[in-house]
């Protein structure tokens, strides 16, 4: 009997902490529930400055009056940032026939080594960049660059052919600073749909 | 074994089919143990095994969930968890209640771990995507094709028995030390 009763226990514990732990049986990978974390309950992104690839230093994330874009990249990926620059290029274009005003675009380096000024621009430029609504920036130092990459939950790996491997996608800031949103890295559409419904 | 960690869980093979495993075995002697030390108490809370192989499952499921691992590698506290659940929720869960499990109990958790590990491969290989934001595709790939000769000895091991009884095991192990002692003998 006593028995029984502890295995009605274990039970019910065990699926109450698999509930609890999968946000609801929602996000079984960690990139799942980050996405679904930006969704219900959105992290405030510390501020933080960064040179942009015109030289200047912007500090992002703090109470503008916008919301940011935010990809993650190094502008000798071969491959996600490649997709990441197309998909910032077409929400671009978007951007420019929709009249949308009052969102930034941001590409954030995490090759601190590699990817100075010079490489920023030409990334800014090979993607036909537009200054006024797309900037491609650099974090200053490698401890604000990982605390940045810890808020938004990107985990970059070495690789020996391509240099890193990161995961990544289109991530929404609000003008309060919150990360509300992740959309795939092509996810155009539904990043813009989300941006017209918000200005 | 702090130093070591970094090691083992660098590469996913390793944290799955080393880290692991070796947690969980050091988890089944403490189950021994307590097997052996406690059996009036487990005798009146875990008849048959049955709370103690509840407790497995569950740990097993959960740590299942590629989700966990990642968050085992980027955050402390699922990481002392990892290290606490597995040997005792599951090692130890497993060592103190498996003698008192019924035998049919006991297959069906030997069928059941051998078509979850070959689910896991069949995802690790198949699935486009990559699981754990910490481990590479290649990685997976990887550890999917270290799976199945794992699973083919297994499916072996765990075969004999039900189809031969115990005589083959005994047969083969009579006949190499017959052979170690015959090449003994001749050296």
């Amino acid at each position: 009997m006593r028995t029984i009763i502890a295995c009605a226990f274990i039970c019910t514990a065990g699926v109450w902490l698999a509930y609890l732990g999968t946000d609801g049986f929602h996000a079984f990978t960690a990139e799942q529930a980050r996405r679904y974390s930006a969704i219900h309950n959105p992290v405030k992104v510390e501020p933080a400055r960064l040179t942009t690839h015109l030289g200047d230093e912007i500090e992002f994330f703090s109470n503008r009056d916008q919301y940011v874009v935010v990809e993650f990249i190094f502008t000798h990926c071969p491959t996600i940032c490649q997709a990441l620059g197309r998909s910032f290029s077409q929400l671009q274009g978007k951007l420019e026939d929709e009249n949308l005003d009052g969102i930034q675009l941001l590409s954030i380096t995490f090759d601190l080594e590699v990817d100075g000024q010079t490489e920023l621009a030409q990334f800014a430029d090979r993607h036909g960049a537009d200054d006024s609504i797309w900037l491609v920036a650099r974090p200053q130092n490698e401890k604000q660059l990982a605390r940045l990459l810890k808020r938004f939950g990107i985990v970059v790996l070495d690789d020996p052919l391509y240099r890193f491997v990161h995961n990544g996608g289109l991530h929404i800031v609000s003008p309060d600073g919150r990360l509300v949103a992740i959309f795939e890295p092509e996810d155009v559409d539904g990043a813009l749909e989300f941006l017209m419904a918000r200005t | 074994m702090w130093p070591i960690a970094p090691w083992l869980e660098g590469n996913m093979s390793r944290h799955v089919l080393i880290q692991l495993p070796l947690l969980a075995i050091a988890g089944w002697f403490i189950g021994r143990l307590i097997y052996e030390n406690f059996r009036p108490a487990l005798l009146v809370w875990n008849r048959h095994g049955a709370a103690g192989i509840s407790i497995a499952v569950f740990t097993f499921i959960f740590w299942m969930i590629p989700r966990f691992l990642d968050a085992s590698l980027s955050d402390p506290i699922p990481a002392f968890a990892k290290y606490i659940t597995i040997p005792l929720g599951f090692g130890a869960c497993l060592g103190a209640s498996w003698d008192m499990a019924p035998a049919w109990l006991r297959g069906f958790l030997k069928v059941n771990f051998l078509s979850m590990l070959i689910f896991l491969a069949w995802l690790y290989a198949a699935s486009p995507d990559q699981l754990c934001n910490n481990y590479a595709r290649d990685e997976q790939r990887e550890l999917a094709f270290r799976l199945v000769p794992i699973i083919c000895a297994l499916g072996v091991i765990f075969a004999i028995r039900p189809l031969f009884g115990g005589v083959p095991i005994k047969a083969g192990f009579a006949l190499s030390c017959l052979a170690y002692l015959r090449k003994a003998g001749l050296s």
